[in-house]
This record gives structure tokens, C-alpha cells and sequence, in this order.
């Protein structure tokens, strides 16, 4: 039990400022935010509130008017901490997808058109678990056809340095790279069991297509094997279920479910809709404008939630026989946002203090973190 | 409240497939398939499927953005004529199917005489001008306001256009009656001189419904209009919907995926599947006790925002089949829990369980009752 609370992942005071032609958008502003070891943590929030963005952090990918301007992102790899946000580029792709993978929206986009599922799928494994996937071919060489003298000492000598020159050169010429054969199908063996676990009939078949003969549930279905062909210890989803019809929605929202309990790693799941989260998760952030406004177990907020945005937020949910409640006024934007607490303009309860200072994210109850002066007695 | 506003019988739309070198129709998109529905006056109708279903092909077909293939549309039928058309329907049932030669004539005489009556109503026969004097009185809210509002154009003249075009009042009453418009929807003369990205997606789809209100339509298409916001803007969206329609008599078609949205909003509720409407009843009967196994199961996948009623399963196998080739018989029934051998064969119609609570399915409702 002792390993089931430490942090996967710990943020800490993680600023991040887009710089475009209209100004510094100050698009994170110090996020706090610990991911627990095998947790379902839900980011909530509107659109333009930075939840997509923290996710690119951790997996630093940032695009280019972007900067990270200060703060940790610190990932705690069996007891060694690493921080993600001074790694160089080549550490940094080891790490992207081998420990932190991600799951975009839109699964016909990520998807390459002209490749076929079995190539992108193979991919991944390529680039992190080639050795693996040598040894293995070795192995079943060895055992089916013992005669083969000369692919076995090829594979031996593959097997001890993949990057191998000489295996390189050979890898180019038509005739000779046939001798790649056992590898690939030891890769296509993983990539079938790997997509028979999502939950796809008739694999074998699957593999061989294009995204485009794929529906939108399968295609997604497609990313998610990509995103868990090296077990990642930390799986990012960002709104994967948003472009899907309910009926598929329920499905895969069972399906990271299921995964969770047999991978045992961690997942972040980030989505506006507070539907989900009540069915997935197991600690929710709220965020409001580029700040973690709170954090708490998923009963707790539901039932208490105690940042005035995070209520209305609930509140704000349609509900049939009573009247539609909704925050007053608009997300403000981030090239100027409101000085002190930024929620302040649209909130009810606003006092002096509120204009003019940033309340801090404190542990108001166990588990339950707040930031606002209205709380826990700043 | 029980006058109908429109009445669509046996409503088509088919996109065709081209293909091979000369472009040839080679199959049909069956999009919507056979609709018959009734709006009825000042009700919010609320129309809910996944994606593919065919709900907003019904929406834009009903005001005449597409050309139905088959079928009709009867929009604003005056009362007495309503009663004198229904005694003809009543006639016509009465001698239908009869051997007589008499009867057989009779009915032809008044079949004749019933569509003669009808055909001034019929949207599916309008065109040129009087198609144009329609759009007065219809008009669409579409899903992303960002797509539906030219950029290059102010808000004045967004919404003044739909009166320029319609030449309603004189052109220089227009921009007092923008302004009126505007703040009915909670907005000021300020927004005038703006151009649509200088509005939060809110007030922007708050402009989209300006522009449709704006020739006082009787019967408004409201294609997803709360999809493409944020859910703390949503409710105001909602409310401001709510109040327009008792304020201006509207009528709503209210087209949605989202089901929590068209609980809180409609009367009635139909629901479709692959080009059909399966199910077809009040708000507060079809979210309490769905019929049609399809509803239920929609209903039961919706992600409820309510921790303590976690539910772990996903109701439905598979995905919705093409609807180029849907299934023989119920089009449900290769993902249906309950699917007999019938449904295999014929396809149910859609008949009432009690309470003009309207299903199609046998398992539900058998065709001899």
C-alpha cells in the first residue's frame, strides 16, 4: 500500500504564457496538481481554461508561441524523480510514450491515412520495445527452425545492438530484408492481442486496414492500443470520447475502465463534461482560467463542492423541473486577466480581498484542496 | 396547444451516391426515410439520435434547405380548413379498400378533392417566390456560430439582412428593429459596429438567433445551438430560448444529441434511429418510462453527473450500421437485446401504446391491436 500513494506525477507552480501578436496570454498560472499512482484523475473545466495545455506539459509538447516560464513537472519513475521540463529533446522521447502517453480528441486526425493499423500500432513498439521484439523472433527462430544457421547468428547479433549498421544496410536491400520476416510477426502477434483486449472483433482483419475504413468508436479504439502498446505508466486522454455518439461514449468509458484495473496505471482525463467524470473518476481539479480552483475526491465535490466556480459549475447542469441556473458574465480572457483572484468578476461572494490578492490552493479538508479566501480561512 | 403547425407525411431525403466514369447514381443515402410527424402549434419539439441518425437532414428538409425526395409537408394549416381536410381523411378511410365500383369511384373524387385542398399548404411543391415569402415565417439556428456568421460582415448588418432580403419593412425602420432585437436577446447598441470574433461563443450564437427571430418567423429549426458553448453559458442560452418562445409564439424543432438539454427544454420528444423515428412521446412519459429497447438503451448510456450512481456497463454493442444498406425489417434489430424473428422481416410502423405514447416495435405494441 505504501506504493499506492506516492505521486506519479507532482506540478508545482507550473507557469506557462503563450506570446502572440495581441499580447502574453497568461495561459497557466502556477498549477499545483498531483497525480496518485493508479488514480483516475478528472480535469474540469471550460474551454480556454488550460486543461489541454497542462496535459501538453507533462508530455512536453508545447507548441511554439508557447513557453513554460517557470515551475516542476516532476515524474517519479521507481523511486527516481525526473523532471520533465529540463530533460533534453532525446530523454524526453524515450519517455513520450514508453511512461506518458496521450489520446487526442479527434482519433481521425492523429491517425495517418495512408498507413495501415497495423503499421502505426508497430510503430510505437518499434521505437520503444525493439529489443524486446528481436529476442522474442530469436527465441521462435530457434525453436521452429533450428537449421537456419545464418538467421539465427543474424538475429544474435541483432538482438545485442538493434542499431546494428550492417542490419541497417541490410534492412534496405529488397531481397535480403526478407530476413525481418519472424520480427514482424512477432510485432503483428503483439499488435492483435493488444487490439482483441480493446475490444475489436475480428482482429486479425483490423490490422490490415486503413483509418479510414475504421468508424469513429473503432478509430479511437485504434489510438488507445497505440497509446497502451508499452504500458505507459501515465495515460493521457484529452477529451477522448468528445466527437463520439453516447452510446459509443459508454463504451469506451468502459473499456478505460476495465484497462485501469488490469494495467494498473495511472490516468488522466480531461473533458468538460461532468457526466463523466461522475462515472469515471476518482479525484477531480477544477480549473477556471488557467488556475486549479479545486481538487477533491470525486463524492466530495459532487456532494460539497466548495469554490464558488465549482458549484456553479454543478449547478449549471440542466436538470428537468427546475429553472436553468447559470454563471453570470463570460470567461474573461487571458491577455488581461483580473487581477487577484480571477474567478472575482463573476463571483457572488467576491470580497476586497479577492481584487487584489491570488488565493492559494490549501488542504481545507482531507483530500480537498480549495483556492479561495471564502474557505478554509486564508 | 393541440393545433398542429406542421405535419410531414411520409418525409424522404435521399442523397444519391455517384460513381463509375460517367457519374451514374449508383446507391442511395437514405438519410431520412419515411417520417411522418406532427409540431404542434407552440411546443418545443425536441427531436434526439447519434450521429448519422438523419435529425438535422429532417430539420433542414422541413424548411426547404434541402429538397425532400419524397413525401410532404404541411406547414400552417388554418382551422376550418384543418377540420374540413381531416372529415375528408375520415371518408376516405371509410371507403377505402371497398370492391364497389360506386365506392371505388367515390374515392377517387375525393382523394382528388383532398389534395386539391392540401396542395396550398404543401411545402415539398413551393418555389421561386413563394419559396421566399416561406422563409419569413421559417428559419434555422445553426450548430457553430462561428461557421454560420460571416466574418467579413458587422453585426448590424448580419442581422438586418434576413430584412433587406425580405423587404418586410421600409429600409430605414431596419436598424431600430436590430437594435430591439438585440437587447431582447440581453445585448446593446454597443455590439452594432462589431464584427462576430469579437464575441465569446455565447454572444455569438446569441446574434445567430437575432438573425433568425428577426422576421418574427412562426416555426424555428434550432440545429444543436448549445453544442458549440460552454456549459456554464448553455443555461442562459436555454432560458433565453425558453422565454422567446412565449414571448414571440414560436414553435420549436429542437434538434439535439444531447439528452439532458432536450428533457429540460421540449414537450414532445421523438427519437431517432438510421433515418426513423422509433419512438415518439411527451418529455416527462419518454425520459420516465422509454419504450422502444433503442431509447432506453440511449437513454441508460448518457454519463450521469452523479458519483453515487455509478453505473458500469455500456448497453449497446457495436455502432450504427451505414444507412446506405440498413437492415431488412427493424432497422435496430441486429443490435437489439430483444429482436424476435419478425423483426427480421417487417418493419414495424409506429403505433400508439397508450397515451399517444407512439412506438415502433413489436415487442412493444403488435400490429393487430
Amino acid at each position: 500500500m505504501q506504493t499506492a500513494n506516492q505521486n506519479l506525477i507532482t506540478m508545482e507552480g507550473l507557469v506557462l504564457r503563450f506570446y502572440t501578436y495581441e499580447g502574453v496570454v497568461e495561459a497557466l498560472d502556477g498549477i499545483d496538481l498531483q497525480i496518485k499512482q493508479g488514480e483516475i484523475l478528472g480535469v474540469v473545466g471550460e474551454t480556454g481554461c488550460g486543461k489541454s495545455v497542462t496535459s501538453l506539459s507533462i508530455m512536453g509538447i508545447v507548441q511554439s508561441p508557447g513557453v513554460i516560464e517557470g515551475g516542476r513537472i516532476v515524474l517519479n519513475m521507481e523511486g527516481k524523480e525526473v523532471d520533465l521540463l529540463r530533460q533534453e529533446e532525446n530523454v524526453m522521447r524515450g519517455i513520450r510514450g514508453r511512461d506518458i502517453s496521450m489520446v487526442f480528441q479527434e482519433p481521425r486526425a492523429y491517425l495517418n491515412p495512408v498507413y495501415t493499423v497495423e503499421d502505426q500500432i508497430g510503430e510505437a513498439l518499434i521505437a520503444h520495445r525493439k529489443k524486446e521484439f528481436i529476442k522474442r523472433a530469436l527465441e521462435t527462430l530457434r525453436k521452429k527452425q533450428p537449421k537456419a544457421h545464418y538467421r539465427i547468428g543474424l538475429y544474435e547479433m541483432w538482438s545485442r545492438r538493434p542499431e546494428n549498421l550492417s542490419i541497417r544496410f541490410l534492412s534496405k536491400i529488397p531481397i535480403a530484408r526478407r530476413f525481418q520476416k519472424p520480427f514482424k510477426m512477432e510485432i503483428r502477434k503483439e499488435i492483435v492481442s493488444l487490439i482483441e483486449r480493446l475490444g475489436i472483433a475480428d482482429p486479425e482483419r483490423v490490422v490490415t486496414m486503413y483509418p479510414h475504413e475504421l468508424s469513429g468508436g473503432m478509430a479511437q479504439r485504434i489510438v488507445i492500443a497505440i497509446s497502451l502498446a508499452c504500458n505507459p505508466k501515465l495515460l493521457i486522454c484529452d477529451e477522448p470520447t468528445t466527437n463520439l455518439d453516447v452510446t459509443v461514449q459508454a463504451q469506451i468509458l468502459e473499456l478505460i475502465k476495465t484497462l485501469r484495473e488490469s494495467l494498473k496505471s495511472s490516468i488522466l482525463y480531461i473533458t468538460h463534461d461532468l457526466g463523466v467524470v461522475a462515472e469515471l473518476c476518482e479525484r477531480v481539479a477544477v480549473m477556471y482560467a488557467g488556475t486549479v480552483v479545486e481538487v477533491a475526491n470525486v463524492m466530495d465535490l459532487f456532494k460539497k463542492p466548495l469554490h464558488p466556480y465549482a458549484g456553479g459549475l454543478l449547478a449549471s447542469i440542466p436538470r428537468p423541473g427546475s429553472p436553468f441556473r447559470s454563471i453570470p458574465g463570460i470567461v474573461p480572457s487571458l491577455i488581461n486577466p483580473p487581477v487577484g483572484c480571477r474567478f472575482h468578476d463573476r463571483c457572488a461572494y467576491a470580497m476586497e480581498v479577492c481584487r487584489k490578492m491570488k488565493p492559494k490552493l490549501i488542504e481545507v479538508e482531507k483530500d480537498h484542496f480549495v483556492a479561495c479566501f471564502l474557505v478554509g480561512g486564508q | 396547444m393541440s393545433e398542429p403547425m406542421l405535419q410531414t407525411e411520409g418525409l424522404k431525403k435521399y442523397f444519391p451516391i455517384l460513381g463509375g466514369v460517367l457519374k451514374r447514381k449508383v446507391a442511395d443515402v437514405k438519410a431520412v426515410d419515411g417520417v411522418n410527424l406532427t409540431i404542434l402549434k407552440h411546443e418545443c419539439f425536441g427531436l434526439v439520435g447519434e450521429s448519422g441518425c438523419g435529425k438535422t437532414t429532417i430539420g433542414k428538409t422541413i424548411i426547404r434547405l434541402l429538397n425532400p425526395t419524397a413525401g410532404h409537408i404541411y406547414f400552417d394549416i388554418p382551422a376550418d380548413k384543418l377540420k374540413r381536410i381531416e372529415n375528408l381523411k375520415k371518408e376516405l378511410t371509410g371507403v377505402q379498400g371497398s370492391e364497389k365500383r360506386d365506392d371505388h369511384l367515390d374515392f377517387t373524387r375525393k382523394l382528388e378533392k383532398l389534395t386539391k385542398e392540401l396542395e396550398p399548404y404543401d411545402l415539398s411543391t413551393f418555389r421561386g417566390n413563394r419559396l421566399r415569402q416561406l422563409r419569413k415565417k421559417m428559419q434555422i439556428v445553426y450548430q457553430d456560430p462561428t461557421t454560420s456568421l460571416d466574418p467579413r460582415m458587422l453585426v448590424k448588418d448580419i442581422i438586418g439582412e434576413p430584412l433587406l432580403v425580405q423587404e418586410t419593412i421600409p429600409k430605414n425602420q431596419i436598424p431600430a428593429r436590430v437594435i430591439e432585437m438585440l437587447q431582447a436577446l440581453g445585448m446593446s447598441e454597443r455590439h452594432l459596429y462589431r464584427y462576430p470574433h469579437e464575441f465569446s461563443g455565447g454572444q455569438r450564437q446569441r446574434v445567430a438567433i437575432a438573425r433568425a427571430l428577426i422576421t418574427s418567423p412562426a416555426f424555428v429549426v434550432l440545429d444543436e445551438p448549445t453544442s458549440a458553448v460552454d456549459v456554464s453559458v448553455r443555461a442562459q442560452l436555454l432560458e433565453q430560448f425558453q422565454q422567446l418562445r412565449k414571448d414571440m409564439g414560436l414553435t420549436y424543432l429542437f434538434v439535439s444529441h444531447d439528452l439532458s438539454v432536450v428533457e429540460c427544454i421540449s414537450h414532445r420528444v421523438g427519437v431517432m434511429y438510421l433515418g426513423k423515428i422509433v419512438e415518439l412521446a411527451e418529455t416527462g412519459a419518454i425520459f420516465k418510462e422509454p419504450l422502444h429497447p433503442y431509447t432506453q438503451a440511449l437513454f441508460s448510456s448518457i454519463p450521469v453527473p452523479d458519483p453515487t450512481k455509478r453505473r458500469l456497463r455500456a448497453p449497446l454493442k457495436g455502432e450504427v450500421p451505414s444507412p446506405v444498406n440498413p437492415p431488412q425489417g427493424c432497422r435496430f434489430h441486429p443490435r437489439c437485446p430483444f429482436a424476435m424473428d419478425i423483426c427480421r422481416k417487417k418493419e414495424p410502423q409506429l403505433l400508439d401504446a397508450g397515451n399517444s405514447h407512439l412506438v415502433a416495435c413489436y415487442a412493444v405494441v403488435s400490429e393487430q391491436k
